[in-house]
């Protein structure tokens, strides 16, 4: 069954982040298989009556990230491995917000104590409501 | 072949053309301006009251019946000497086929004005969505028609040109007209093969999105059985070039049968949203007036000289 995009012009999201973080849930869940065919940057451009640029952008990433390959004439796939470098992709950018939090905490005088109890009462709070 | 034949042809056409096409189009107009932006739409309720009472099909519906009577009035004789198809020097069918074609040209070009103009208005008055949704599916050919109907379209008009160049090249050709013809194909080759491309690659519309799949189907493959006039055509023009001889004539044919081309798809067209909004009665019996002209054709076609 096909899988549609939806994206919202307006929201604060950049809309080619939109597209990447579809295409990522997309393939996590299954809907979309490995080696499944993707429309062309220029259909894709059109359809969604957005610049070329910011599809090719979107592209560029999941391409980079090692999500699609670019097959030449023959168009766009998803990668066989493209599940594992998704969760590979959010564990890096996990890790990256982590970070960047503790590190913040840490420089408020924050133990690493006080920071892993912290994060671990929010991280219960957060599973509850999942 | 009498002309009582070419005239319910066109009869047909003005018809599907000027009757059935308006009223069709009139019921999804608002459907269009909403599939662009339905908040708009909601916030305009004078606009949507506007475009709900538009006169336009109104005069296109007078204008198929100036053409009727026009047509009508030619083929039984009651029309100013000085354009009769003897004043003229014309056979009567290339006259009446010239007068079809005067009438549906303003019609036409006013027809696609107004096109234009409203989708202008469109595109500059109504913002697109900020929401907005695609398919991560590709579009290609055989996506809408099945493989093997593609290759044998494409294989035969590859064969329809490669015999007019054997002939070009063996100097088989019998009449001086036959490099107007050849050029003639070469040239409209090309254009014919872009209908089925372009019904294939045109982003969705509101239309696709009313009607479903099946709307762009129906468009590739019209467009792809279209590209099959040239070497039917071709063919015959082909044996008259060999055999020096008129099999009947293939441009009162030709230009018929692009004709009831035309008309089918009309009418075809039509059927899309009878389930959305249901035909009204005037629709019915228009879209009903047009195929019994088309039967009318067929058998007095089919009943003798």
């Amino acid at each position: 069954m096909a899988v549609d995009i939806v994206i919202e012009t307006n929201a604060p999201e950049p809309v080619y982040e939109q597209i990447v973080r579809q295409i990522h849930d997309s393939v996590k869940s299954g809907r979309l298989r490995p080696n499944t065919a993707l429309p062309t940057v220029r259909q894709l451009a059109e359809d969604l009556a957005v610049n070329r640029n910011t599809i090719a952008r979107a592209f560029r990433i999941l391409e980079d990230q090692g999500v699609i390959m670019t097959a030449g004439r023959k168009g766009t796939f998803i990668r066989p491995d493209a599940a594992r470098e998704v969760v590979k992709v959010k564990a890096t950018r996990a890790e990256r917000v982590l970070r960047r939090v503790i590190k913040s905490l840490l420089i408020d005088g924050m133990s690493r104590k006080e920071i892993a109890h912290i994060f671990d009462a929010a991280l219960g709070l957060e599973a509850r409501k999942v | 072949m009498s002309e009582w034949v070419d005239l319910v042809i066109y009869a047909t056409l003005i018809i599907a053309f000027w009757f059935v096409l308006p009223m069709w189009s009139a019921r999804f107009t608002l459907a269009t301006v909403a599939d662009r932006n339905a908040q708009w739409l909601r916030d305009h309720p004078d606009v949507a009251a506007k475009l709900s009472g538009s006169q336009v099909r109104w005069l296109c519906h007078a204008w198929g019946l100036v053409s009727l009577a026009a047509l009508f009035a030619f083929q039984v004789g009651l029309w100013p000497g000085q354009w009769s198809p003897e004043a003229l020097d014309m056979a009567r069918w290339e006259t009446l086929k010239e007068l079809n074609t005067l009438l549906l040209l303003p019609g036409l070009v006013a027809f696609i004005g107004a096109g234009v103009l409203f989708s202008r208005w469109l595109n500059s008055t109504v913002p697109l969505a900020a929401r907005r949704q695609a398919t991560l599916e590709p579009r290609t050919l055989d996506d809408f028609v099945p493989r093997w109907a593609g290759t044998a379209v494409y294989a035969l008009i590859a064969l329809h040109l490669a015999a007019w160049l054997a002939v070009a090249a063996g100097g088989w050709h019998m009449t001086p007209e036959f490099w107007d013809r050849f050029l003639l194909m070469l040239a409209m080759t090309p254009v014919f093969l872009f209908f089925p491309r372009l019904g294939v690659r045109r982003p969705p519309q509101a239309l696709d999105r009313i009607f479903g799949p099946a709307f762009r189907r129906t468009e590739v493959r019209y467009g792809l059985a279209m590209n099959l006039v040239l070497p039917i055509v071709g063919s015959l023009r082909l044996y008259e070039e060999l055999a020096d001889a008129v099999a009947f004539d293939v441009s009162r044919a030709t230009h018929l049968g692009l004709v009831l081309c035309v008309s089918a798809g009309i009418l075809r067209l039509a059927q899309f949203g009878k389930e959305q909004t249901g035909p009204d009665a005037a629709e019915r019996w228009s879209a009903t007036s047009a195929a019994t002209v088309l039967l009318a054709a067929t058998v007095l076609a089919l009943s003798g000289p």
